[in-house]
């Protein structure tokens, strides 16, 4: 069965037909042949039976009479019988009285007193039949006779009926073969134009190509379901034609929208640049003029005068503050500082130096600080803003803030924990936005973008920042930091566009 | 041991046959002619048909001897032994030939030869079987007369004689009979 697996459908028909046929010529014949042969046989015995029954009925004088001369005589007829070779006569005792053997070169009969013909009416040995008969007379018993009967023709008869069967059997073959090859183009000839339309459809690509049905059986019935999974898969393509045009045209819209987007952001970067470092210059000559004012007027102004005076600077110097914020916020994407290698704790040494805590209050740098390659600039600016906020917001002269770091496989998780007044819950996300501060603007310096810088840088880093806190038992920010500088640039290109590998890259630089 | 028994058994047998005398032992050439004649006439009955004897059937089968023989005690032994033509057997001595035409087969000794005439003239047309074992007998009208040949018993077959008696013989009988016709009387 396995090797009618491989064969074409053409040759698997012909051979199950033949085979078919060919089976039941074979079963039939041979049938037919062991009933020819059994028939023949027991003709054969009919035959030989008659002729013992006829020379015993002959012999049953001579055997009464004791003359064997007549017994010979008899038995001597049967030479006109070519069948009989040999014809035995024994007596009422048993003992033999006549024989008759045909002379023929190489004859060879079994002895006819052979054991094995004893109690046997007839009996196949070697190249004869053995028949033996009583021979009975007025009902007395005279003897028996035991006739050799040679099967030559029997053989050759049935030599011949094979002969004859095998040669129709292969005729047969031949016929049903012939008829095979033929009968098989009704069912293989749907299937291999099919098979045709099939390629011819892979190969081309064309769905508007269709079978044509023949018949009403399962093979038009699989030519049904083709041609209409062959109009399925058309109007899906169609379908999915339609949706690829709708969806190139909402993509030429994101990216044009996407393009805007850019323009109107380096649009605003460079406003606020612009503006921030165009109001920089006139502010310059207030803070200036008013300084001049109150060194030459230093000693003469008094009471409310003085107060303003002073008002007035404080306000110029905070509005400078809030240009430079604004003016480094918007550095951080515009300006890119070059990776360096990072000594993490000298930096934090560094950063604390600069804040200058007071005296009384604490700096903790926790163990473990790496060493990376990184912008050197940005985290510094960010544990610069997060060490001076833990610092500036304290309620306390005495207060703690704690530097920590952590391994978390590609990045660092750095946390800046201080015991200071802490921030209400509702305000976590509120602190990150830009201008956002939670102490009244008169009591404490502030700007507000500190905390949207450290945001912005992190992000930049591809990295995020939390913070954890409850009113009265202090704050903790934690932000992740790469441990190799990553590619600042926002990754993801447009999800409906997998003809063109394309990236849209938001441009980060102005140059 | 069975075997060994046996075999022991057979060498006394022959031991024992061999101390009887000679003549004792072996049957006399006469008597060995007389019971192959009386087998044979037994025979005869078996493969020839007398008429009328469907309708007989109980009576006895009747063999009668006319003269003197040695045959004549063969016969009555025959007839002791076993039934004749499924009838029982029955044989006569005449010595004249009153009661011939009452026998189914009449065996005519050599020493009656002389009465040969008179007797075949009361048999002569008569469904009786008449034997005899006289050269010549046939010739002169008996219908079965043995004829030894060499060391082997034949018989001769009057067919005219047959033909007459109205007795229906075998061809079976015939086939092995020397045939011979009468020849006319003196």
């Amino acid at each position: 069965m396995k090797l009618l697996r491989d064969l074409s459908i053409r040759s698997k028909l012909i051979v199950v037909i033949s085979a078919a046929a060919v089976l039941a010529v074979v079963l039939g014949f041979a049938t037919v042949v062991v009933r020819d042969v059994t028939t023949l046989r027991r003709e054969m015995v009919r035959q030989t039976q008659l002729v013992a029954r006829l020379t015993g009925d002959y012999s049953v004088s001579a055997l009464a009479f004791h003359d064997r001369q007549a017994a010979d005589e008899t038995l001597s007829k049967l030479q006109w019988m070519e069948e009989i070779d040999g014809a035995y006569l024994f007596d009422a005792e048993g003992e033999p009285f006549a024989a008759y053997e045909r002379f023929a070169e190489g004859l060879k009969l079994p002895a006819a007193d052979d054991p094995a013909l004893r109690g046997r009416d007839s009996l196949f040995v070697g190249d004869h039949l053995f028949i033996t008969q009583p021979i009975d007379f007025q009902g007395e018993h005279y003897g028996r006779i035991v006739i050799a009967a040679s099967t030559r023709e029997l053989r050759s008869e049935i030599r011949g009926a094979l002969t004859t069967l095998g040669g129709l059997v292969a005729i047969l073959i031949v016929l049903s073969v012939g008829i095979a090859y033929r009968l098989q183009r009704v069912i293989s000839r749907p299937i291999l134009e099919l098979a045709g339309v099939a390629r011819r459809v892979s190969g081309t690509g064309d769905y508007s190509i269709r079978a044509r049905r023949q018949g009403s059986d399962e093979i038009g019935a699989l030519y049904d379901a083709w041609n209409d999974m062959l109009s399925q898969i058309e109007r899906r393509n169609e379908e999915r034609q339609r949706y690829e045009e709708v969806l190139q045209r909402t993509n030429r819209k994101l990216e044009r929208y996407t393009r805007e987007l850019e323009r109107s952001n380096r649009e605003l970067d460079q406003f606020a640049y612009v503006v921030s470092h165009d109001l920089k210059a006139p502010l310059r000559g207030i803070i200036n003029v008013s300084n001049w004012l109150e060194e030459d007027l230093a000693g003469s102004l008094q009471g409310d005068n003085l107060r303003q005076l002073q008002l007035l600077r404080n306000r110029t110097e905070r509005m400078e503050a809030l240009i430079d914020g604004i003016l480094e916020y918007s550095r951080v994407m515009r300006v890119k500082p070059e990776p360096a290698e990072v000594d993490v704790r000298e930096l934090l040494e560094e950063v604390v130096e600069d804040v200058g805590p007071p005296p009384g209050f604490e700096v903790r740098i926790g163990d473990g600080m790496p060493t990376l390659v990184t912008q050197r600039v940005r985290l510094q600016q960010v544990l610069t803003n997060l060490i001076g906020n833990g610092v500036k917001y304290h309620d306390r002269a005495n207060g703690r803030v704690e530097v920590e770091v952590r391994d978390r496989g590609e990045t660092y998780e750095f946390s800046v924990a201080d015991d200071g007044p802490g921030i209400p819950e509702d305000c976590h996300e509120k602190i990150f936005r830009i201008f956002q501060t939670l102490v009244p603007r008169d009591t404490q310096e502030s700007t507000g973008i500190g905390l949207a810088i450290v945001k912005k840088i992190v992000e930049e880093q591809g990295g995020k920042i939390t913070v954890e806190s409850r009113e009265g038992r202090g704050s903790t920010f934690r932000f992740t930091w790469p441990k190799t500088t990553a590619t600042p640039v926002l990754e993801g290109g447009l999800p409906f566009r997998p003809q063109k590998s394309g990236r849209y890259v938001i441009p980060s630089r102005i140059h | 041991m069975v075997f060994l028994t046996r075999r022991c058994c057979w060498v006394l047998a022959a031991l024992a046959l061999a101390l009887v005398p000679a003549d004792a032992r072996a049957d006399t050439e006469e008597e060995i002619e007389n019971r192959l004649k009386t087998e044979f006439i037994e025979r005869f009955t078996q493969f020839i048909e007398w008429p009328g004897a469907d309708a007989d059937k109980t009576g006895p089968f009747v063999i009668g001897v006319y003269g003197r023989t040695s045959l004549a005690r063969g016969l009555r032994d025959l007839a002791r032994r076993q039934r004749i033509k499924d009838r029982p057997g029955r044989v006569l001595q005449l010595d004249d030939p009153q009661g011939i035409t009452d026998c189914h087969v009449l065996f005519i000794a050599e020493s009656a030869a002389a009465d040969l005439p008179e007797v075949l003239a009361l048999t002569d047309g008569q469904p009786i079987l008449t034997i005899g074992d006289t050269p010549g007998f046939a010739r002169r009208g008996v219908l079965i007369n043995f004829a030894r040949e060499s060391d082997r018993l034949r018989f001769e077959v009057n067919t005219r004689a047959v033909e007459r008696s109205g007795l229906r013989f075998s061809s079976r009988l015939l086939r092995l009979a020397t045939l011979v016709g009468s020849e006319p009387e003196p």
